[in-house]
């Protein structure tokens, strides 16, 4: 249930991404808000749940970006066991490290594909890279990661509290009505 | 009885998740470094294409409401404007029919062979990539209308990339800005000829020899090597030409005929037989 909806959620975020915010003029950025879901699913979802919806965002991002298929899951398996490893050591899901936890990540990230993509071209064509671009995008993410934690948190414990509910419903209950 | 079964469910989940996360690795392994789209990639193409096609169409039908009304206030300036550049287009026009008579005239003289210009769709651009690292977009035409992997896409003003994969009823477009994208391109005055490559919002010229005389203000037009544009597309217009004292090339930047910001409708220019069948 909860992959699911967080799915539905990513490509609904990547369409929105896709359509409504490529119009957005390039010096005011772009806000890419399926990769704040991204750290978000690394941070709050149990290891297996929220690598295998990593995996499926990775995949869908092949589909409407880049060009050579395999870059995007890898890149944010590599990005979500990181974060993983990283939050058993250190606090970083406290709220007010989101915004530099976000940020680290997009540079991650940057660097990850960037990296990857010049290799698998083997470096026949040179790579797109702008540092007021990269720097105003990781601004961006840092701006916009508390507001959006907090929606995808609401969103996080309204499906759990669903699922929860209608999980006591459907078991069945013991004769004795004194045992719950 | 009940603690067997307990322990027996989350074994059972656990192969099954195994399962899946296996399937999902050998997908993502089998496809790694690949350029074509697998079956998986052309679904998620068709349903998030249609999504995509839908905001689209919402938006540009709030843009049309938009400008149709913001048009309006230098609607009389911009008739007259119209009116003169049509006056001076009329008279262009005129000498153009005359010389395209003379080139008929002269090719049956000549009995070359007849060759019709390829059959051409056209298309709506219903999303862009995302990243930053990228320059691919997403069209609302696919296999199901005979678009093809490699078919060169156009506007009027000139070449804006070629299709890279297809799915029944939308295509990815990679676009010649983009760092992986090559064009065989030829300055149209001396015919000096070079590999366009993007560089974000400009080309580079690549592989021209010092040699050729290439200044700022020459047209670029698609040489037709290679065999996936026609020859004679407007590419760019040179900006700037540096001549290092290493290195057997040039160094030239070329800004492209097409605004890439402003794209929505495209012409896609199909192979021969694709259109015919």
């Amino acid at each position: 249930m909860q992959i699911a909806c967080f799915f539905l959620l990513g490509t609904f975020l990547l369409t929105l991404q896709t359509t409504l915010f490529t119009s957005i003029p390039s010096w005011m950025g772009t806000p890419e808000l399926l990769f704040i879901l991204i750290v978000f699913v690394a941070i709050r979802m149990k290891t297996y749940e929220g690598a295998i919806l990593v995996l499926l965002y990775g995949m869908i991002m092949d589909v409407f970006s880049g060009l050579y298929l395999g870059l995007y899951p890898g890149a944010y398996l590599l990005l979500f066991f990181l974060i993983r490893v990283v939050s058993k050591h250190l606090l970083i899901t406290e709220t007010t490290h989101q915004p530099p936890l976000v940020a680290t990540s997009y540079l991650f990230i940057y660097a990850t594909i960037s990296f990857f993509s010049v290799i698998l071209d083997n470096n026949q064509s040179g790579l797109i890279w702008s540092w007021w671009k990269l720097l105003l995008q990781t601004f961006i993410l840092a701006l916009l990661a508390i507001p959006f934690f907090h929606l995808y948190d609401l969103l996080f414990n309204t499906v759990k509290n669903f699922t929860r509910k209608k999980h006591s419903l459907l078991r069945p209950k013991s004769g004795n009505r004194f045992i719950t | 009885m009940r603690r067997k079964g307990k322990r027996y469910q989350p074994l059972s989940k656990i192969l099954l998740l195994g399962f899946c996360i296996a399937l999902f690795m050998i997908l993502v392994v089998s496809t790694a470094g690949n350029k074509e789209f697998n079956s998986p990639h052309k679904f998620v193409l068709e349903i998030i294409g249609t999504a995509q096609a839908g905001v689209t169409s919402v938006l540009s039908s709030c843009k049309n409401v938009w400008y149709g009304y913001v048009a309006l206030w230098d609607v009389r300036k911009e008739n007259n404007r119209l009116q003169k550049e049509l006056q001076e287009y009329k008279a262009i026009n005129i000498k153009y029919r005359e010389a395209m008579a003379v080139s008929v005239r002269l090719e049956k003289l000549l009995e070359m062979k007849e060759s019709l210009p390829p059959p051409t769709l056209t298309a709506q651009i219903i999303g862009k990539d995302p990243s930053q690292w990228f320059r691919t977009i997403i069209i609302d035409r696919g296999a199901s209308d005979g678009v093809e992997k490699g078919m060169p896409v156009v506007t009027a003003a000139g070449v804006v990339g070629q299709v890279m994969n297809t799915a029944p009823h939308y295509s990815k477009v990679l676009l010649a800005n983009d760092p992986s994208s090559a064009i065989d391109g030829l300055v149209q005055e001396t015919r000096a000829q070079g590999i366009i490559k993007g560089k974000d919002n400009i080309y580079k010229l690549h592989y021209v020899f010092k040699n050729s005389e290439v200044i700022p203000g020459d047209q670029i037009v698609t040489s037709g090597l290679g065999g996936v544009f026609p020859k004679g597309l407007p590419i760019g217009t040179v900006s700037k030409v540096e001549n290092n004292r290493r290195g057997m090339f040039q160094q030239i930047e070329v800004l492209p005929a097409v605004n890439f910001t402003q794209l929505e409708y495209l012409i896609i220019i199909m192979k021969s037989n694709s259109l015919a069948e």
